[in-house]
Order: structure tokens, then C-alpha cells, then sequence
């Protein structure tokens, strides 16, 4: 594996992950970087993409300058907080959605809940609040066709980065869930469960000129045309635009899938990279996996599916433990990172470097 | 209530503390301290709201005491913090974090609504915080050793009108002070 940071004249994307999270890491030319989520390495616990400038020798403080929250599910915000501390120079960007008053008191009535030992990704949020006030900055909205940043890297190259969601009606739909969820006076406390859904998410368009990179999140499919994918296809960012690398959405699950992205709006010879998901049956299945890999050629995942392994304790205790629960497993599983760099005008191909537990997506899964 | 409740916990405490056996743990004090809060907490909000529903989760924490009351010790007691993720028909996934071992990560594992305890069924739903507990409990005066594996739903206090006060007080604080509307330009 080589480690050498990317040249100031070459555009780079690595994607990270499971281990315990997701955490994309990007350089746009002239030492600048950009990290959307995070992910936790179960060794050093420390976040991916700081392990990852650090092993390149970037100093992370000062290069950093954007940082994108996507959706307060703990496996992409685990350890934000850590990259937010250590990454002073950024402008943070997060869904608008969690601007609205309902969402933040659900924040801060979660962190009141009597003597809880258990993380959730609202600890993590409120933990990025806390710090976000200590230090006097400032968070920034990120909702469908805001420009979140827009530079000339080099001669005759613009970047921008947008996000594309959660578009209104997303953000309407995430607020009625935040209403429904909301504490009731003299009801039992417990913690604030997830959304299952993830259309608050915010996916993220760079542009280099006439190249895009679309990271899609965790974003899902909706029947309703104003709402996931299909509104994302509507954005007027996106609108008309085909990808040359696609963080694909959702683990590769069908439930992120949307036909006419892979159809009509992917470049044939694209990268499209994925992340798995370990809990219960994991993401991608055979059959997701099949299906992607009939869409795409140059498709792969970070990491294995498998179950994540199990914690090493006396035979005994084992035998004790199985008899009430089934299938205990560490929470985290082992991951790798795929690095993608090219020149910064996009004007050579997309050069690949598998790191880790990283494989074709075609060998993802036993 | 709460002087008999700090009685037996006192009297479980004494009896352990004056056995020094290799490999036997003393009894998990924060487990009886635990279950004392809680129904000290119920017990205090059952006083303000005379709600007939805390009169029930009072009750269920003592049945949980007497369980202890009759263990002079627990060996190796493990002990993990439990949050509810998913339920299924027959089954609830939860998400682990081990007490006892500190450097343990956390784990996911699946359990039956059959192991719960009577009365606890009604308060599994996602979010919601459950203790387990296994080991071996040794009984007093050669009393045959046994196995157990506990799941017992927390009993937490109910939301206040001062948290939703401080709530608001704080997101109002993060509102002035944190975002920002007028963006990129």
C-alpha cells in the first residue's frame, strides 16, 4: 500500500468502513479536505479519516475545511465530535432538518435520561453541540441544491460541493416522525429509538468542472416523487447529470435503490463503492450484490459481509450466556478503505487502491 | 418502603463482605443500589402522581430484591446494560454494553420476550433500557449453588416538566449561538 498524500494537483476519495461506521475523506486540490461522517477503527479507536491523514503526514488541523454531518445514525456519526475537536479550520455542515427546535430538545432531553451507560447517535450530537458552543462555532445548513462550497483549484478547474437532500418534504416527513417520537411529561423515560427511515440524510454532489461524484448516504427509496431518490433526481444540482463515482447508497440494500440513478444518471465506466452492514442477515445480500454487479462493472465494497465475530469469554459463561440470548456478537466489524485519486481536471482515469478487509463486490459475500 | 429496601441491601452487603473466597465476586453493590433508586424513584413519584401504574413497577423491583434476599453470594457475576434496537413476533435485538469489563466492546444479541419477567413484557419497545444479569448464586448455609441469567427491565422515573424546561432553555442557547442562516455566499 502506498501512503504518499495526493499532490496538490490530484483530486482523491477514500471511503472507509464498517469497523463501526462509514466516513468518506476527500482532498479537492491544494491541501484542502473534506470528511463526510465517521467511522470508528476498532483498533486505535480513533476516527478513519484522521488515522488515515495522519498516516499521510496531512496536517489535519489546517487541511480540513469542510465537514459534513449526513444523519445522526450512530454508525456514521460515532466519533464526530473527536473530528470536529481536532479539525479547527473546517466549515461544519449539517441537515437542515436538525435545525428545527423539536429535533434539538429531543437531543437534550435524551442526554437527561437517569444514569444510562449505553451510546446513542443523539449522545453524539449533543456531545457536538457542547463542544460546538464551547469553542464559538457555528454549524451550517445543508439541505437539497445548497452550495456548501465553491473554489478554482487550479487553472481552469471549479470545484463545487453540494448537497442534493433532504429535500422539504423529507425535512417535513423527519419533523412529523420528531413529533410522534417526542417525550410526553409523566411518561416513563427511554432513550429516543432512530428513525428507520434515513430521507433527512444529506447527499453530497462534487463537481470538478463537468465530473461528478455523487455520495449517497444512507438515503432511501420513496414511492413519493418529492421525497428520497426521487427528489434527489429532480434536484436542480443534479439535474441532467451522469457520475463518474458513486458512493453507493444504503450498504447496497434494495431499499436505497432507485432504477433510473443506475440506468440513466451513472457514466458506464464509473467506480461505485459501498460499505456493508453486518447486523442480522448484512447488507449487501446475494441478491443486491447480483443485482448491482449486473448494473455496474467496477464495483467495491470496503469490507467483507460477515457476521461480525464474537467476544471472547470462559466456556462456561459462554454456555450461560447462550442459553438466554442468541447470537451475541461485537457490535463492530473489521473494515478496509478504498482510496480513488486522479488528476484534479479528472483528465487521467481513476487510479484504485484496495486497503484492508476491501474486496471487488463480486467476492463481498461467501 | 425505602428503610426496608436499604435494610436488606445492608444486610446482603454485611453477609458478602465477610467472605474473601478466590474467584467469588462480592455481590454487585450497584445492582442493589441500582434496584434501591429505582424504587426509591418510584416510590417518590407514585407520593407525587398516585398513579396506580408505579404501584406495579414498585412491586416487580421487590420481587427482584427477594430474588438476592435468599443469595449469600454471587460468583462471577457479568452484567450488561441493554438497549432495545428492534422487536420481531417472538424476539427483541438489543445492543450490549458489559458492565463488569470495561475494555468488553459492544455486542448485539437477540432474546426472547419467554425470559422476561412477569410484568416487563409491556415495557419492551425500542429505546427502552433493560439490565442482565448471570452468574452463579451460592446459597446461605450450604444451600444448593445455581445458575441464573436475569433480564430486568429499568423502571426509570417518568419526564419531568424541569426536563422539558432545560431542554428548552438549552436548544434555545444553541439556536442563538450555533447556526447559522445566512450560508454560503
Amino acid at each position: 500500500m502506498s501512503v504518499n498524500a495526493p499532490a496538490h494537483n490530484e483530486f482523491e476519495i477514500v471511503v472507509f468502513g464498517p469497523s463501526w461506521g462509514e466516513s468518506i475523506l476527500f482532498h479537492y486540490g491544494n491541501n484542502d479536505w473534506a470528511i463526510i461522517d465517521s467511522c470508528i477503527d476498532e483498533e486505535t479507536k480513533l476516527p478513519a479519516a484522521i488515522n488515515y491523514l495522519n498516516s499521510i503526514g496531512v496536517d489535519h488541523q489546517n487541511a480540513v475545511k469542510q465537514i459534513v454531518i449526513s444523519h445522526w445514525h450512530d454508525d456514521h456519526l460515532k466519533g464526530m465530535a473527536s473530528i470536529i475537536k481536532e479539525c479547527t479550520a473546517a466549515k461544519l455542515n449539517c441537515s437542515s432538518a436538525y435545525f428545527s427546535r423539536e429535533f434539538l430538545k429531543l437531543v437534550n432531553l435524551n442526554n437527561q435520561i437517569s444514569m444510562l451507560h449505553t451510546d446513542t447517535g443523539l449522545s453524539e450530537f449533543e456531545r457536538i453541540m457542547c463542544l460546538l458552543r464551547e469553542t464559538n462555532r457555528k454549524l451550517h445548513h445543508a439541505a437539497q441544491d445548497r452550495l456548501l462550497a465553491k473554489e478554482i483549484v487550479a487553472t481552469g478547474v471549479n470545484f463545487e460541493f453540494y448537497a442534493v437532500s433532504p429535500s422539504d418534504s423529507s425535512i417535513s416527513n423527519f419533523l412529523n416522525w420528531v413529533t410522534t417520537n417526542f417525550p410526553v411529561e409523566k411518561e416513563t423515560e427511554r432513550k429516543i429509538p432512530a428513525p428507520s427511515g434515513n430521507e433527512a440524510a444529506i447527499v453530497n454532489l462534487v463537481s470538478i468542472n463537468d465530473n461528478h461524484i455523487l455520495l449517497g448516504a444512507d438515503m432511501l427509496e420513496y414511492r413519493d416523487k418529492d421525497r428520497g431518490w426521487n427528489a434527489i433526481l429532480k434536484s436542480v444540482a443534479f439535474l441532467h447529470k451522469k457520475v463518474c463515482f458513486l458512493k453507493i447508497p444504503h450498504h447496497g440494500g434494495q431499499s436505497g435503490h432507485n432504477q433510473e440513478l443506475w440506468e440513466s444518471r451513472i457514466d458506464d465506466d464509473a467506480v461505485c463503492i459501498l460499505t456493508p452492514w453486518s447486523r442480522n442477515e448484512g447488507l449487501p445480500s446475494h441478491e443486491d450484490i447480483n443485482r448491482i454487479c449486473a448494473l455496474q462493472d467496477q464495483v467495491y465494497a470496503t469490507a467483507k459481509v460477515r457476521l461480525s465475530k464474537k467476544y471472547k469469554r470462559d466456556h462456561a459463561v459462554s454456555k450461560l450466556i447462550r442459553k438466554t440470548a442468541s447470537g451475541m456478537r461485537v457490535a463492530s466489524t473489521s473494515s478496509g478503505y478504498i482510496r480513488s485519486r486522479r488528476n484534479i481536471d479528472f483528465s487521467t482515469p481513476w487510479e484504485i487502491v484496495l486497503n484492508g478487509e476491501a474486496c471487488q463486490l463480486a467476492q463481498a459475500r461467501d | 418502603m425505602s428503610s426496608t429496601i436499604s435494610s436488606i441491601s445492608n444486610n446482603i452487603k454485611h453477609t458478602t463482605e465477610n467472605n474473601t473466597e478466590d474467584n467469588e465476586v462480592e455481590l454487585v453493590k450497584d445492582q442493589i443500589a441500582w434496584n434501591t433508586i429505582d424504587i426509591i424513584e418510584n416510590e417518590k413519584e407514585r407520593n407525587e402522581l398516585n398513579n396506580p401504574q408505579y404501584k406495579h413497577e414498585s412491586s416487580s423491583a421487590i420481587h427482584n430484591l427477594d430474588f438476592f434476599k435468599s443469595i449469600e453470594k454471587i460468583k462471577a457475576p457479568l452484567e450488561w446494560e441493554g438497549s432495545v434496537l428492534d422487536l420481531s413476533r417472538d424476539t427483541f435485538t438489543a445492543r450490549l454494553k458489559d458492565l463488569v469489563d470495561p475494555d468488553a466492546p459492544e455486542e448485539i444479541a437477540e432474546f426472547c420476550y419467554d425470559d422476561l419477567q412477569q410484568g416487563d413484557e409491556t415495557l419492551v419497545k425500542p429505546g427502552a433500557v433493560f439490565r442482565w444479569i448471570i452468574g452463579t448464586t451460592i446459597s446461605p448455609k450450604g444451600g444448593m449453588n445455581q445458575k441464573f441469567s436475569r433480564l430486568h427491565f429499568r423502571k426509570l422515573p417518568a419526564w419531568r416538566e424541569e426536563h422539558f424546561n432545560k431542554a428548552q432553555e438549552t436548544t434555545e442557547d444553541w439556536i442563538e449561538n450555533i447556526f447559522v442562516t445566512d450560508d454560503f455566499k
